[in-house]
């Protein structure tokens, strides 16, 4: 069976990133493993039968969000970035309440009864999509796309510089080169 | 044969590594990234219900796109709050941003 093959490789091997994001010091390294994940991530949704949400989600997280964090770790500097994604000192209680969470749900999930149908899983979902999306939640697509105006515009209102009088230091003559924040 | 069970405790353990990221972090930014890797374990949840409990009603496919969007607006407006943030304090510890904490 090719589709349980797959399956175990892309889960396993964003299980593995997942990790990696988590644990390792180096914040830029940090980034590069989340946009991994989110990409095997949308190998299992195609793995589903989701192609239009694994292309979406290429797009978006893949394309758009993770260069956006990238961005953010660029436009702040700090020390040193080899140690710049430390555990603060919730660690140890941080990984029990994880483990705790996770039997809990594994718990839940082997105890439930689902009644699963079987699934064609080779017809696009496209054009199922786009009706649902104009006739059926209609409204709901167009607040989405106020949402999406609202926080293009909050992200311009907030990151621009000369928001308020308080700054960390006067900037010198020449030196504004960081102001534009996408 | 991979069922239903698989993708949701695939979703679990991502869940649960991106909680790990979002409490224990000292970086906002990495705080950031937790968040996102729940949002995306969630969205595991709704494609897998919608496969293999409703094939034919694609609900769960619709509504995981809708957390997309909510999710780039909240990553738009979160790390330009970031930005301003390291602009006053030149900080991005969230343990040194407690200037709500009584």
């Amino acid at each position: 069976m090719l589709g349980v093959i797959f399956f175990y490789f892309f889960a396993a091997l964003a299980v593995v990133a997942a990790v990696a994001m988590v644990v390792t010091r180096n914040l830029v390294h940090a980034a590069l493993f989340m946009a991994g994940t989110f990409l095997l991530i949308a190998f299992l949704y195609i793995l589903m039968g989701a192609d239009y949400v694994g292309a979406v989600q290429i797009l978006v997280y893949v394309g758009a969000i993770s260069i956006l964090f990238v961005f953010g770790i660029m436009l702040t500097k700090r020390d040193r970035i080899e140690d710049s994604n430390r555990f603060n000192r919730y660690g140890v209680a941080a990984t029990i309440v994880a483990v705790l969470l996770f039997a809990g749900i594994v718990l839940a999930v082997l105890g439930a009864a689902f009644r699963t149908v079987p699934s064609d899983a080779s017809t696009s979902t496209i054009q199922t999509i786009a009706n649902l999306f104009l006739n059926e939640y209609v409204l709901a697509f167009e607040f989405a796309g106020i949402l999406l105006l609202a926080a293009l515009v909050g992200a311009i209102v907030i990151g621009q510089t000369h928001l308020g009088k308080a700054r960390a230091k006067p900037r010198a003559p020449g030196a504004g080169i960081e102001g534009g924040k996408a | 044969m991979i069922g239903l069970t698989h993708y949701l405790i695939l979703a679990a353990l991502l869940f649960s590594i991106g909680l790990l990221g979002a409490i224990a972090k000292r970086n906002a930014i990495s705080v950031f990234m937790g968040i996102e890797l729940m949002l995306n374990s969630v969205n595991i949840n709704f494609v897998a219900f919608n496969h293999f409990l409703h094939p034919q009603f694609l609900a769960g496919q619709a509504f995981a796109i809708f957390v997309i969007v909510v999710a780039a607006a909240e990553v738009s407006v979160g790390l330009a709050i970031i930005l301003a943030l390291y602009r006053r304090r030149a900080n991005t510890g969230v343990d040194e941003l407690d200037l709500l904490k009584w």
